[in-house]
């Protein structure tokens, strides 16, 4: 919340309309489900996640 | 107190607090820049202080967490607050309210971490998206009540009587939850849901959220205006997405739970609130896009900060709590 109201205003002023802001703005909201699926694509192409995925893995004790 | 959900009526409460006294400079700016003849830019920059500590001590404040436990640690961080408010009551120097204000905002750092923490210790598993959205609300309402009581406190009895009675709602806050709170018997493993995500990109995500539904508040009334609406009309319709929003955020939360896939109603969330953002300008139908807004905006909040809750063991969960408000903070 300290750098996103700076950028806005900075791309409302440089634009010479609000309008601006708010397209900034949608850009950050669809950064969000990018960044999920990126986040989620990295973890499936990990080896370690794909042979063993940790909460599927089996008690160290087979007691 | 044994009730998942009351715990988290304590927890609502207690959060509340914070946003009460970050509002608490703000609700009375003019008040305080003629009782200490400093410009409407101090004011600013003593507002904005609260948050400067979140960026160097989210994730130290999450480590003390976990080396002198949860309860202990959030009474510290009140106990923080209450004497950063106190210093602010009785300071006649604008150095020293600075130097209360970053106290207070040190105390209200680790509070936010730790809160978040606890939460997540409850509700972990069960209804975590549920429990954050309403947990989230808790900013707006604590706002709300500073922006109602601290103006009418502040012209009655003056600037010191405010950060008095916002020393008062802390020691409440100290006193509830040292009654009402205790740590679960076992703390709540993750959630069996197939998504795991590392905590700098929830984090990341809760940040870049954040920024987009700012701008709505921030330049929503000037993009009105430079449409020819008058400035109180501007201001009336942005609201609106204030108070759906109060509504959609837990509802949001309700149908990740329901559905058990708050992935896909953060992504639908998302993908729609862009769209009626991009629309809003370029659009003659303001009030249904503004109304929309305030329906779909709401929606992504819950499940985005369920995210954090994703780690298998409660063990790490302080410190990474700590690293997800490090990575949000300066968003």
């Amino acid at each position: 919340m300290m750098l996103g109201p700076v950028v806005g205003g900075a791309c409302a002023k440089w634009a010479g309309s609000a309008a601006a802001a708010f397209d900034f703005g949608a850009a950050m909201i669809l950064a969000c489900p990018l960044l999920l699926g990126d986040s989620i694509g990295f973890r499936l192409m990990s080896p370690s996640w794909r042979e063993c995925p940790p909460l599927m893995q089996p008690p160290l004790t087979a007691h | 107190m044994r009730n998942r959900w009351g715990i988290l009526a304590v927890l609502f409460a207690v959060r509340a607090t914070m946003a009460f006294q970050f509002q608490s400079v703000a609700a009375v700016a003019p008040l305080l820049s003629s009782e200490l003849g400093v410009s409407i830019a101090d004011i600013g920059v003593l507002i904005g202080l609260y948050f400067a500590p979140g960026v160097a001590l989210a994730l130290p404040g999450g480590a003390v967490g976990q080396r002198f436990g949860d309860k202990a640690t959030v009474l510290g961080a009140l106990l923080l607050m209450l004497a950063g408010s106190v210093a602010m009551a009785f300071a006649a120097s604008w150095s020293i309210q600075i130097a209360g204000r970053l106290v207070a905002g040190v105390g209200g750092v680790i509070l936010s971490v730790q809160l978040t923490k606890m939460l997540t210790d409850w509700f972990a598993g069960k209804e975590i998206a549920t429990a954050t959205a309403i947990f989230v609300n808790s900013w707006p309402a604590g706002v709300a009540i500073s922006l109602l009581l601290m103006p009418l406190i502040g012209t009655a009895y003056g600037v010191g009587a405010v950060h008095l009675s916002v020393a008062a709602f802390s020691g409440c806050a100290i006193v509830l939850l040292a009654i009402a709170y205790r740590s679960p018997a076992d703390a709540a493993v993750a959630s069996t849901t197939s998504l795991r995500l590392d905590r700098h990109a929830a984090g990341l995500i809760w940040g870049l959220f954040n920024v987009g539904f700012a701008v709505i508040f921030s330049f929503g009334p000037s993009l009105l205006v430079e449409r020819g609406w008058s400035i109180a009309a501007a201001r009336s319709a942005i609201s609106i997405v204030l108070w759906l929003a109060v509504v959609s955020v837990p509802l949001g939360g309700f149908v990740a739970d329901r559905t058990k896939r708050p992935e896909l109603v953060l992504v639908a969330g998302c993908i729609l609130l862009a769209v009626l953002m991009v629309a809003l300008p370029r659009s003659s139908s303001v009030v249904s896009i503004v109304v929309a807004l305030g329906l779909i905006s709401g929606q992504p909040a819950g499940p985005i900060m369920s995210l954090p809750a994703r780690v298998p063991r409660p063990g790490t969960r302080a410190i990474g709590m700590g690293l997800f408000f490090t990575v949000f903070t300066p968003a």
